[in-house]
């Protein structure tokens, strides 16, 4: 459709235009024709009538001639009718589109042997001559009127046939006319058709095109009214939903504990929660759009400056990074330091890096904590250490007397129990084996202290072999006794002399408080939760529950001095010094009658190398 | 004076030592009552208490001497134990120990102890102690009956 509907349609209406005046013309020339035809046919039937009258008039001359009355009107009108027959004849003759202008008509009239012309001419001069014949009374035989009677027949005939033949063609001319009519008629519906195709039909289709699009443009502006609603809709909502996400938002930054600010990259202050301003001490007009730094971070606890470019949180800040510090100080507004725990977090705005926010809290009260803390811990060190060194200088220190003692009392026996009766030698028996008990004691104070000043070498070793070490320095009457190892990890690390101590001392025990005949002992060990649990099992006489934690009480004993053996008391304590001393722990299952098993661990120390390492420099 | 005289006493002490040092100042300061000795706490329960071996004797002492550190169950309980029975509460307890820690002083007052004395290192002082004791206790003082 490249040329316009414009110029089309004036295209087409010029041409139906161009039609229409066409058809007018045929249509004209169409009744101009049959118009002329009828005239003619007409002029030629009165031409036929006039010479039949000629030929009556002749004959009513012959009649009435001797009438001069009658004679004479009759002449007269043989006279006219016979002018009018001529008149009629030159109209018929030379008219233009005459009668004569078709061929054949043309032929009759004027090419015929005998011409209808001439014969019409004769005729009319036959007419005349008899009507201006002075003969009173024209005869049969007079010429005029032979002439007329001969020539009326044939001229009639002829006459006739030219009709005919004229009203052949002027049939034919009809039809061809019709033809033509019918033609113009489809060239006119063709010119509609055109008109239709080039016009109407691309109209039409614009019309319906245009609606076409009208109804989407309708139906697209429907939808759209609607997506409209949908989207006002679900902005309220989104609105809705921000606006609660907002209040929530308000609600944790206010009911928050620790101080939450948002920064922007320059380090301004944007926004600050209630708490940032209690614990800062500034009313939030006079935190917004201030520089962070500059406020309240601008010098060191010791008040040293501090500039922006050396602080972690504005350089975490500019980078994008999350900081986390417990070490850092805030000013309060009046001019106090404020230790706090800050976490930064990056802010982004639309994966744009905008600035971030601080959340801080005050940790003096935790710094303060951590120092009494320490202190405390310092001082027990310090009162531990003193109370091991007291131990080991008093031990040495209390055996030097109470060796004088002991000796003293031996030279008094040997040299002068002669002199002495029964009962005096007992009491010097008696001093010597308190001297000896306090021997003992003190010795056994001497150990458990120096437990806590040796040196914990750790080293890998075997059970068994410990097992083994152990079990060699039994003394002989228990060494009947039964003692089996059930260990699926026999290797461990630990300090090897400490824990054939301790396997000794429980092994011990556990054939000392036992009035079995057949007295054994399990030692084994299972996978703890964290670490590795051995144990001593025994099936000797059992712990009362109400005692099972005073046990490990040094000089403790549960029996008097000479039950079961004897002893100290310090066995125990020294199992739970060793146990300790390897960052482990010790405790008791017992049934009365049935025997104990004292469980230990000792920590990690083959995993852990650092313990070992501050175990040592503990001396 | 014949009545307190008759009195039993009992002596809860583990070591052989101090218990002849003691029957010894008893002599020495004419203390001549009837003595029973146990040798932890639980002896010294089971008689109070009328259990176990001493399930027939239905002796009550007048007074108990009691030694805190002792096997087993120690002193402490025994005091608890005997202050907080009705029928024992108002015999007279006199915690005789070495330890001077003011730890276990008020404890025992608090347990309900009668009277607190550290065992003197010397005999003379050991000696004096227990007389003052039997004076007090068995010429000043009205005790129940």
């Amino acid at each position: 459709m490249s040329i316009s509907l414009k110029f089309r349609s004036v295209a087409a209406l010029s041409a139906l235009a161009l039609l229409t005046v066409l058809n007018y013309f045929i249509q004209n020339y169409h009744t101009q024709t049959v118009d002329n035809d009828a005239h003619l046919l007409n002029q030629a039937g009165r031409q036929r009538m006039l010479a039949t009258r000629v030929a009556y008039l002749s004959s009513q001359l012959l009649l009435y001639g001797d009438e001069p009355a009658a004679s004479g009107e009759i002449r007269q009108r043989l006279l006219q009718t016979a002018k009018e027959m001529a008149e009629q004849h030159d109209s018929l003759v030379h008219e233009r589109h005459g009668f004569i202008d078709d061929l054949s008509v043309r032929h009759i009239f004027f090419e015929a042997p005998d011409m209808l012309d001439q014969k019409v001419h004769a005729y009319v001069a036959s007419a005349r001559g008899l009507a201006n014949s002075r003969s009173e009374a024209p005869r049969r035989g007079d010429s005029y009127y032979a002439q007329i009677d001969s020539l009326e027949t044939p001229l009639v005939e002829m006459m006739d046939r030219a009709v005919m033949q004229y009203e052949l063609s002027a049939d034919r001319r009809i039809k061809s006319l019709h033809l033509f009519e019918i033609a113009g008629m489809l060239v006119q519906f063709a010119g509609l058709f055109a008109t239709w195709l080039m016009i109407f039909r691309p109209m039409g289709l614009r019309v319906k095109q245009y609606w076409g699009a009208q109804d989407r443009v309708n139906a697209d502006l429907v939808r759209s009214n609607m997506a409209l609603a949908a989207q006002k809709e679900a902005l309220a909502r989104e609105k809705e939903i921000a606006d609660n996400l907002r209040q929530r938002l308000q609600a944790i930054l206010d009911a928050a504990g620790e101080g939450i600010t948002g920064l922007d990259l320059d380090g301004n202050i944007i926004f600050a929660n209630v708490a940032a301003t209690r614990l800062l001490g500034y009313p939030l007009e006079q935190l917004l759009g201030v520089n962070h730094h500059q406020l309240l971070h601008r010098s060191y606890e010791d008040g040293s400056a501090f500039p922006q470019e050396q602080c972690l949180i504005h350089a975490a800040i500019v980078e994008g990074q999350s900081y986390h510090s417990d070490t850092e100080t805030f000013w309060h507004a009046d001019g106090t330091a404020l230790p706090v725990d800050v976490v930064s977090m990056p802010l982004y705005e639309h994966s744009v890096l905008v600035g971030a926010v601080l959340v801080f809290g005050d940790i003096s009260r935790r710094k303060k904590a951590e120092e009494v803390i320490q202190c405390t811990m310092r001082e027990l060190e310090r009162s531990n250490r003193e109370l091991d060194d007291f131990a080991y200088i008093a031990s040495h220190d209390l055996k030097e007397p109470l060796r004088g003692i002991h000796n003293y009392s031996s030279f008094l026996l040997e040299d002068h129990g002669a002199h002495l009766d029964e009962e005096g030698r007992r009491y010097l028996e008696t001093l010597l084996r308190l001297t000896q008990r306090m021997e003992t004691l003190v010795d056994t104070l001497l150990h458990y202290s120096r437990l806590g000043r040796a040196r914990l070498n750790i080293e890998e070793c075997d059970l068994n072999e410990l097992l083994a070490e152990a079990i060699d320095s039994l003394m002989i009457q228990e060494k009947h006794a039964e003692v089996r190892l059930t260990c699926q990890h026999p290797r461990l690390a630990c300090n090897r002399v400490m824990v054939v101590e301790l396997l000794h001392n429980l092994i011990v025990n556990g054939l000392k408080y036992n009035e079995n005949t057949e007295k054994s002992i399990e030692v084994g060990c299972n996978q703890g939760p964290k670490e590795m649990i051995y144990y001593v099992k025994d099936n000797g006489i059992g712990i009362p529950e109400k005692h099972q934690e005073s046990i490990f009480r040094i000089f403790k004993r549960l029996h008097g001095r000479d039950k079961y053996g004897g002893g100290t008391g310090a066995g125990l304590t020294i199992v739970k010094k060793i146990v300790e001393r390897h960052g482990g722990k010790v405790w008791v299952e017992s049934r009365m009658g049935e025997g104990s098993i004292f469980y230990f661990t000792l920590g990690n120390m083959g995993s852990d190398e650092h313990q070992i390492e501050s175990a040592d420099s503990d001396r | 004076m014949n009545t307190k005289s008759n009195q039993l006493i009992l002596i809860v002490e583990d070591s052989e030592e101090d218990y002849e040092t003691l029957e010894r100042a008893f002599r020495k300061s004419g203390l001549a009552n009837p003595v029973i000795r146990c040798c932890d706490g639980d002896e010294a329960l089971d008689f109070l208490f009328h259990r176990n071996e001493f399930a027939h004797d239905q002796r009550l002492p007048g007074m108990i001497l009691l030694d805190l550190n002792l096997p087993g169950t120690d002193g402490y309980e025994v005091l608890e134990k005997v202050k907080m029975d009705k029928n024992l509460r108002s015999i007279p307890v006199i915690v005789l120990t070495c330890s001077s820690d003011p730890g276990d002083i008020s404890r025992c007052y608090a347990s309900g102890a009668n009277t607190y004395i550290q065992k003197p290192v010397s005999f003379e002082g050991f000696l004096q102690a227990i007389q003052r004791l039997k004076e007090y206790w068995f010429e000043i003082a009205i005790l129940p009956r």
